[in-house]
């Protein structure tokens, strides 16, 4: 049953969610092609600045283009956003409103249902982050007229755990994008439940509180791992290194907790308390 | 010698035990018991805000009860009671963008007891196409196509809430049709109106709620025979303001 809840989520799914993918990499590439053709006019600029009328025009389609890829940069980041406000739209929509009547009396388990949907959820916030990692990668190989280290050492930066592995090269690469799928799934997990609980506690207003819930738990969380890396640093410099690396682990760790955790919780509010209205 | 073995009564199609649902201060169903067996057609009466809603949302689980118990063909509330219970809520549930044979196909991927082909024929014969999506049909197409779906599963309980209300006559004669042509001697039909008059020839047995209490379960003969006078008018009688 879970094989066809998950079919069944998926086709709900992939249409809009490859839309927003067509937006965000069409905006990747123009900013990519930006940012290339930037170079261009700056290298352009540099012979013509004899000639002061080209110098200007060169100075002011550089800005054009800077201001072009910045805007394409905002496209992309939004992409990422909207997808994950898809995605709650869909969970809270097919659970707590009038389709929720035609979702829970199906003869599943709400276990086989929540986690059918977080599945589908994840892998759709997986593919973003991936192509959001490749485009990042691609836009720092251009500014950077190809340099491969930078990549490693931008991406590493997304775990945080290069105190640990050494920032740059390829396993710290990996690390890093591993670290931003489990931050996809407790950005899926964590929205679950808020949303869940939002229609559990909240008479008015559900969608509200869900916000403010989710907010507010992940405020908690970055609030807790920010003093306790504040502390971390507060050794010496070999001991504060290791210390922020451990912190980054113990983050991932509480990550991938959140999201199991939230995915659990939410079966179990929809199953015993959750009424639809 | 043969050994003795006991005939066990299978367990009614539906049990509720001192069932009571409370929303804060709001008593919306108290203690509510009843006991049905296959076969019936009962109609669950009452005037609004009188339970009726409440009582079927929870035995579809779509809604959780206080206190009290609840049980279809022996089965608490989960999935093997859903697979038996087949819910027509009084709100439309499919989303706008989707198409008719796509709810067609939802219905014959989750329902082991849904006849597809009974299911187009009825829509064929109402005259909906299967391409259409939910958005491009009226409100009552969407409530005919809901109930199409609902009926055509071979279920053994079939809740039915308010399928009368606010529709047109002629809507309202194809919905009982609907209804009375699905019926089948092994399951039962709850079907809660307070638009009395129009169910009251179907209807086998009856269960009249005010203020989430039940105040008579009765077969109709009790009414119609035993005090000479039809189940609307008694209706009335009971519920004058």
């Amino acid at each position: 049953m879970l094989g066809k809840l998950f079919a069944q989520e998926m086709r709900a799914l992939v249409k809009p969610a490859a839309i927003m993918l067509a937006i965000m990499v069409v905006a990747g590439v123009v900013g990519i092609g930006c940012i290339e053709a930037t170079d261009a006019v700056s290298r352009a600029a540099g012979f013509a600045s004899r000639y002061v009328n080209e110098a200007s025009a060169a100075s002011n389609l550089t800005v054009v283009l800077v201001m072009a890829a910045l805007f394409c940069a905002f496209l992309v980041w939004a992409s990422l956003v909207a997808v994950y406000v898809f995605i709650a739209m869909r969970f809270y929509r097919t659970m707590f409103t009038d389709e929720g009547y035609l979702t829970l009396t199906l003869p599943v388990r709400t276990g086989a249902l929540v986690t059918a949907k977080f599945c589908a959820a994840f892998l759709l916030a997986a593919v973003f982050t991936l192509a959001a990692c490749a485009l990042a990668s691609l836009a720092v190989l251009a500014i950077s007229d190809g340099d491969g280290d930078m990549v490693s050492v931008v991406l590493s930066l997304l775990g945080g755990w290069s105190a640990l592995t050494g920032s740059g090269g390829v396993a710290s690469s990996v690390i890093g994008v591993a670290n931003a799928l489990v931050s996809a799934a407790y950005t899926v997990g964590l929205a679950f439940l808020s949303l869940t609980l939002g229609a559990w506690w909240a008479r008015r207003h559900k969608v509200a509180a869900a916000v403010a819930l989710y907010m507010g738990i992940g405020w908690v969380i970055s609030l807790l791992f920010s003093i306790v890396g504040v502390l971390a640093m507060m050794g010496d410099t070999g001991t504060a290194s290791f210390m922020l690396g451990t912190v980054s682990v113990m983050q991932t760790v509480v990550n991938l907790a959140v999201a199991a955790g939230g995915v659990a919780l939410s079966a179990y509010l929809v199953r015993a308390k959750v009424d639809l209205s | 010698m043969d050994a003795f073995v006991p005939e066990v009564a299978p367990p009614p199609l539906l049990e509720c035990c001192d069932l009571t649902k409370r929303y804060g201060a709001t008593v919306a169903l108290d203690r509510f018991t009843v006991s049905l067996a296959a076969g019936r057609i009962v109609g669950l009466l009452g005037p609004n805000g009188s339970g009726k809603t409440t009582l079927l949302k929870m035995i579809a689980g779509v809604a959780h009860p206080t206190a009290g118990d609840i049980r279809v063909a022996g089965y608490e509330v989960g999935p093997e009671s859903k697979a038996l219970v087949s819910y027509l809520p009084e709100r439309p549930y499919f989303s706008r963008s989707m198409r008719v044979r796509e709810m067609i196909a939802f219905f014959a991927d989750f329902y082991e007891d849904f006849d597809a082909a009974l299911a187009r024929d009825m829509l064929a014969r109402l005259g909906v196409p299967e391409g259409a999506p939910c958005a491009a049909l009226s409100k009552g197409t969407v409530e005919k196509v809901q109930l199409t779906l609902v009926m055509a599963r071979h279920a053994a309980l079939y809740l039915l809430d308010e399928p009368i209300g606010g529709v047109d006559p002629a809507a309202r004669d194809y919905i009982l049709q609907t209804v009375i042509r699905a019926y089948r001697p092994q399951s039962s039909i709850i079907l809660s109106t307070h638009l009395v008059r129009d169910v009251e020839a179907f209807l086998d047995d009856f269960i009249l709620l005010r203020y989430g209490q039940m105040l008579l379960h009765a077969p109709v003969a009790y009414v119609t025979q035993g005090k000479g006078t039809t189940l609307d008018a008694f209706f009335r009688e009971e519920f004058r303001c």
